[in-house]
């Protein structure tokens, strides 16, 4: 009995369809799976040349997934292994975050912003409360599905957390979204750091564009300090002991409102909280949660009532119809699915290559 | 079980490069690396192992707040955390890890280290535990899981012959060295006497 007989049967119960995207580790597809017709996206992770075996974001991916079942956060269905590769198949989801704050045909009202939000937090209480950072959010990892619900993916650089004398690296979140005790190179942070990245999204969602476009971590730091005001020690108190920690000319904070000029009083506290520069005393993602910005109106929408993205045109290729397959309408916007780190605008490549060049160095 | 060692440290994230694991036991790394896959699979994917090391780190640490301890309790306490290692130690050799959750395992191993040392008062540290938590669970509900706890390791080790045991300390004695924090390769090769 051959060893490819168990993996073949799996193999054969998707039916593959189009290619979705194409990343780092290899392609994601659209797929069906014939057991319960539901469409799948399979992310297909190359194995045969690495140097270290299976690679550490697909195990860390297994991993936590494997633990995190919530409405949301995706669904990894199944894994195995497949011709030299490792596949992993994932519940589809139609469109990110990201398409939908690009996308200028659509308008987001205050209560479409709120649901976002609370989802995209609702997702990471799910995950700080089984100890699991995230350490990649930004939008183009929240996926939404064809109900409008929102869901984390992409856990290749999550781990666990809660150990005291564990070390991680700093090394983590796209530029735009790293809380500014990880550019001044702490090694010992926990869920603060999820948190500032999603108060970063949420800027995204009230400005439709990335709030804080550092080109380097420097200027990143210093991005974050013209919008916030340079931290002081009765602010930050421990700052002056991170390990890369340089001092900033002060410069005083303008008040938040000249930078969000049209959100309410709540959503400008909320705001306030989540980029707390104190880790300490940054706001968590179930106090946010509690926060009366989801509580005052307007209410959040419901989820199946969210604007949807332009959608890509369906497939017309049947079992019974040989014709071409469908038109891939935007090819860079699917690529971002599963390039971490890498944006299609500006500051880019440079942060590509910041990314890559210490992927290999994840702890 | 080479192979299951190289995946062990990787999950735990105590990574050892395969090369360094051939080299350490005179085998051809790439014979690791090609069976990776074959234990994931085996494992269909369940990838984290519970183990109780972490949770009696974390209790010992709480202790230290809840009795505000001075410099010769925290001794003390470094005491006693040794000693319920060596006793959850005993536990992974047993089917206890399969049936409880780590928290649970801790405190039974902390109970028994403390039995021995006498450093604290244990009965009035679960009590603590019980007041500040708003646990929906009871107190002799915590009782009867920790004498199940200890009946496994008992009745586990008057069975265990002297050569299987010796042949677990050896094993054990390879993980500690890796600085593997995880267990997998027992949850997998579960030793039977």
């Amino acid at each position: 009995m051959s060893d490819m007989d168990p993996s073949k049967k799996v193999a054969d119960r998707y039916l593959k369809r189009e290619v979705l995207g194409e990343g780092t580790y290899g392609v994601v597809y659209k797929a069906i799976d014939t057991h319960t017709g539901q469409t799948v996206a399979i992310k297909k992770i190359r194995l045969g040349k690495q140097k270290e075996g299976v690679n550490f974001t697909a195990l860390r991916e297994i991993k936590l997934l494997k633990e995190l079942k919530d409405p949301n956060i995706v669904e990894l269905i199944d894994a195995f292994p497949h011709k030299g590769n490792l596949h992993l198949v994932f519940e589809f989801m139609e469109t990110d975050l990201e398409a939908v704050i690009r996308d200028r045909n659509i308008f987001l009202s205050p209560s479409d912003t709120k649901s976002y939000l609370q989802m995209t937090l609702k997702g990471l209480a799910y995950c700080h409360k089984k100890w699991v950072l995230h350490r990649d959010m930004k939008p183009n990892n929240l996926l939404i599905g064809s109900n409008g619900q929102l869901k984390l993916a992409d856990f290749g650089l999550a781990r666990m957390f809660g150990s005291p004398d564990r070390r991680f690296t700093h090394q983590v979140f796209a530029r735009w979204y790293r809380a500014p005790e990880l550019l001044f190179g702490a090694k010992q942070y926990g869920p603060g750091v999820d948190v500032w990245a999603a108060g970063c999204i949420f800027a995204e969602l009230l400005l439709r564009r990335p709030f804080l476009q550092g080109t380097s971590d420097i200027d990143q730091l210093g991005k974050i300090f013209s919008a916030f005001g340079t931290p002081t020690a009765s602010q930050w108190p421990d700052m002056v002991y991170l390990p890369d920690y340089v001092e900033y000319q002060y410069v005083p904070a303008p008040p938040l409102r000249s930078l969000f000029p049209m959100v309410t009083d709540d959503a400008l506290d909320l705001l306030s909280k989540m980029f707390t520069y104190d880790p300490k005393a940054r706001i968590s993602v179930q106090q946010a949660l509690e926060h009366r910005y989801f509580s005052s109106a307007p209410l959040p929408s419901d989820p199946d009532k969210l604007p949807r993205p332009a959608p890509k045109r369906e497939s017309r290729t049947s079992d019974f119809n040989l014709q071409e397959g469908p038109t891939v309408l935007s090819p860079p916007r699917k690529s971002r699915r599963v390039m971490p780190g890498r944006d299609g605008f500006e500051g880019s490549s440079l942060q590509a290559d910041k990314v890559d060049a210490s992927f290999g160095d994840f702890n | 079980m080479l192979t299951c060692i190289y995946a062990a440290c990787k999950i735990e994230e105590n990574h050892v490069s395969a090369e360094e694991l051939g080299k350490g036991i005179s085998q051809d790394h790439q014979m690791i690396l090609n069976n990776e896959m074959i234990v994931y699979q085996s494992l269909e994917f369940d990838l984290i192992v519970y183990a109780p090391y972490r949770s009696v780190e974390g209790f010992i640490n709480d202790m230290e707040e809840f009795f505000n301890a001075g410099d010769n309790q925290l001794e003390m306490l470094k005491t006693l955390q040794e000693t319920a290692r060596f006793e959850v130690d005993k536990m992974m050799l047993t089917d206890a890890p399969l049936l409880f959750p780590p928290g649970q395992l801790a405190l039974a191993a902390l109970g028994n280290s403390n039995a021995l040392h006498r450093v604290i008062d244990f009965d009035s540290y679960l009590r603590g535990i019980f007041s500040r938590e708003n646990s929906m669970h009871t107190m002799s509900e915590l009782s009867e899981s920790l004498d199940a706890i200890d009946s496994w390791v008992i009745v586990s080790h008057s069975n265990v012959c002297p050569l299987t045991e010796q042949m677990c300390k050896f094993q054990i004695n390879i993980l500690y060295w890796l600085g593997t924090v995880g267990y997998f390769c027992f949850t997998w090769t579960t030793v039977r006497p």
